[in-house]
């Protein structure tokens, strides 16, 4: 019975996909470290990459996943810290690399113009793998998060299915393991195309 | 209805973005240390319940000896290059001597006696105390060390040295166990010139002087 619902539902679900128009874009994202990321490293990233997939149930709303990568990275120098009787001195080096996965829920406020305004949520998970490099020893910590995605943003259509997009996103990632609150703010800009 | 043209136009620029978000990923990478001595680590641990801001007498031995897992303990020691053995040695008297510490023979009962040593593989903490069976005053057959509440960490890796230096309390040998009541450990990429190895070691001694309990 169970697989029966579970048949019918992806069968209904690759219909809507395969009936809808479909969106793509990728997108170049810069992003802010907050709270506990910010604590393991100020940098910002310069180094981050965003790909969407979206399909129209609506003229103006789209369901779809997102999935990106941003490195933040930070050259501590030399420091010195000391763990009870324990003192360690060295170069210090800490990575931290995002992998947000989301499905998103788009609302676009005028689709029939050129410009056109989008909100959208995404919920899912984030993996983050926090390194921390001192001497020649590695200290790793990963983990997967639950994460809630609010974006806003514009997008522009250039030529017929192909536009350019901006957006600011706030990726809040919840405390995982033995990982706190790996959270930022990231701006993208990029492409998209409709088919 | 869109023309194939625009599609393929737009399908091409999609291929050339792709290749410059890899090429942007790639080429951004963030950069790993560069210089050897950016690998270079100093770690020190000691026994909380030792009093270290009092002066002590200490002896320290003419050589660095060279810690191996296949050196038999009933053989002589192996002493490390005799550069790279006076510099340290040197450097551990200039900064015990600035503490106000007083040396001393190794048979005239020092407080405490300071044990260099240096290996190249794993980090040997354990290793047997035979090694200094021709320095340290007393029997020594069957002895062995102990960290008196506290455990040092434990390093291990390859192509790296490590210059490990022991203080041991002379006067509070227990049941043949030796304390250690102070250990800095320096360790790095075995790369360079030997005036390049021995000023990385001279600023790794001098740091592990500014560490706690000593700081």
């Amino acid at each position: 019975m169970k697989l029966k619902y579970i048949l019918l539902s992806s069968f209904l679900f690759v219909s809507l996909l395969v009936s809808s128009q479909t969106n793509f874009a990728l997108n170049y994202s810069v992003a802010v470290p907050l709270g506990d990321t910010k604590d393991f490293i100020e940098n910002t990233s310069g180094r981050g990459v965003t790909i969407d997939f979206s399909y129209h149930i609506q003229d103006n709303i789209s369901l779809g996943g997102s999935f990106g990568w941003q490195t933040f990275y930070e050259d501590k120098g030399y420091i010195t810290e000391t763990f009870g009787t324990e003192t360690i001195s060295g170069n210090q080096y800490n990575y931290l690399n995002s992998l947000p996965i989301y499905f998103t829920t788009t609302y676009y406020f005028s689709p029939e113009n050129f410009l056109t305004p989008f909100a959208s949520l995404g919920l899912g998970t984030v993996y983050n793998r926090a390194e921390l490099d001192i001497g020649i020893f590695t200290f790793e910590e990963e983990a997967w998060h639950f994460s809630v995605r609010p974006e806003i943003g514009l997008q522009y259509d250039v030529d017929y299915g192909f536009g350019i997009r901006a957006s600011t996103r706030y990726n809040q990632v919840f405390e995982a393991g033995d990982l706190g609150s790996l959270s930022y703010v990231s701006f993208t800009a990029g492409i998209y195309w409709e088919y | 209805m869109k023309s194939d043209k625009t599609m393929k136009s737009n399908y091409n620029i999609l291929k050339g973005c792709l290749f410059f978000v890899y090429v942007l990923l790639v080429a951004c990478y963030p950069n790993e240390p560069e210089n050897v001595e950016d690998f270079d680590l100093v770690y020190t641990n000691y026994a909380p319940e030792f009093t270290f801001q009092d002066q002590y007498t200490y002896s320290l031995p003419d050589g660095v000896i060279k810690l191996d897992d296949d050196t038999d303990e009933n053989e002589p020691p192996e002493f490390i290059d005799t550069n790279f053995s006076d510099a340290i040695i040197s450097k551990i008297r200039e900064n015990l001597n600035a503490k106000g510490w007083q040396e001393v023979n190794e048979n005239q009962n020092p407080d405490i006696v300071v044990l260099p040593s240096a290996f190249n593989q794993n980090f040997l903490y354990y290793y047997n105390p035979g090694y200094w069976g021709w320095y340290y005053p007393g029997c020594f057959p069957g002895w062995g060390w102990y960290y008196p509440g506290y455990s040092p960490g434990y390093v291990s890796g390859f192509k790296t040295g490590t210059v490990l230096i022991q203080m041991t309390s002379a006067n509070d040998i227990q049941d043949v166990q030796v304390p250690v009541i102070w250990l800095g450990a320096l360790n790095g990429l075995l790369q360079g010139s030997d005036s390049y190895t021995i000023s990385r070691i001279d600023n790794g001694i001098d740091q592990a002087f500014t560490h706690a309990p000593f700081n």
